[in-house]
């Protein structure tokens, strides 16, 4: 099974989630900001990176994780990829769950100083305090997401 | 190679620029409202089939033809079709896009816009197809282009 987390950009709530589902961030705490920002992959892609899935590793049921951003068009990047999967294979073998629904205000507008503004010091901070006020909504969505694929 | 024409709805200069690659359609005059109107897909994908590959037949050199609708966002969806087709262990360079949005024509825009959108198809119809007539000749020249370049790609492909 291959497993997507998307979001806009895959440089804030996508990384959050495939790392909570792949145990590198922790699911009984919240971490603090220091650890979100130092996470392998907060808010580090940019537009190019749009549309190109990240591989962020295979979790214990040996799903392979990746995160993709689908910018403002999620509803046409999602019929594209299952219309050409459907032609290609098994469109059920691959899954996508979107993380923006699970995350705040704060983490989006952080994300557009970070990455539209290129204020990327205030940006990434305002975007980790953001996944912090909404961690245990990225939780529940992993959770949920590993009960549907056990 | 598979050559993609794209555009906005897939729905008139896509499939149209498919069926002078085809011979459909001749490349030498202005297509008739009745010619145009027998194409196949002209004025009748929706927006739900956005981003799927309509397979429209192999033209004389092997190359598949395909036309698709991708909205606003050629970048997301040509980036999407060559990457899952990469994870899919497809060759992605096997994929040749080809935009045929070169003009605004404003008579498409609106014509398109009110049959495949809103649903005016009595209304919209006309207006596209008459659009699509007045812009025969730049898809002629974007088709003379492709079969050009898709020849040279793959004479180079085979030494």
């Amino acid at each position: 099974m291959r497993l997507f987390y998307y979001c806009y950009g895959r440089a804030h709530s996508s990384v959050v989630a495939g790392l909570i589902h792949l145990n590198r961030l922790p699911r009984d705490r919240v971490p603090n900001v220091n650890e979100i920002i130092s996470a392998p992959g907060f808010d580090q892609s940019n537009q190019p990176d749009i549309g190109i899935p990240y591989f962020l590793g295979k979790d214990r049921h040996n799903n392979e994780v990746f995160i993709i951003g689908f910018g403002s068009a999620p509803d046409l990047g999602l019929q594209t990829i299952y219309y050409l999967l459907a032609q290609m294979g098994n469109p059920l073998e691959w899954k996508f769950y979107n993380s923006l629904a699970s995350i705040g205000w704060l983490t989006k507008i952080g994300g557009f100083i970070s990455k539209k503004l290129k204020v990327s010091s205030i940006g990434k901070y305002l975007a980790a305090l953001g996944i912090q006020n909404s961690y245990s909504s990225l939780v529940e969505l992993v959770k949920n997401v590993e009960e549907n694929e056990q | 190679m598979k050559i993609v024409y794209h555009c906005y709805g897939g729905a008139h200069a896509s499939p149209t620029a498919a069926a002078i690659h085809l011979g459909i359609l001749s490349s030498n005059h202005r297509p008739t409202f009745t010619e145009l109107l027998k194409v196949p897909r002209f004025d009748s994908i929706c927006s739900w089939e956005h981003g799927k590959l309509f397979r429209s037949g192999v033209d004389i050199d092997g190359n598949e033809i395909y036309t698709m609708g991708r909205r606003n966002s050629p970048d997301l969806v040509i980036k999407l079709l060559r990457e899952f087709s990469k994870l899919n262990g497809e060759d992605p360079n096997a994929l040749y896009f080809v935009n045929c949005v070169q003009l605004l024509n404003p008579f498409m825009v609106t014509g398109g816009y009110s049959s495949r959108s809103l649903g005016l198809v009595w209304f919209g119809r006309p207006v596209v197809t008459f659009g699509t007539i007045l812009s025969f000749p730049i898809l002629v020249r974007i088709v003379q282009r492709t079969i050009k370049e898709v020849r040279r790609l793959n004479s180079v492909n085979k030494s």
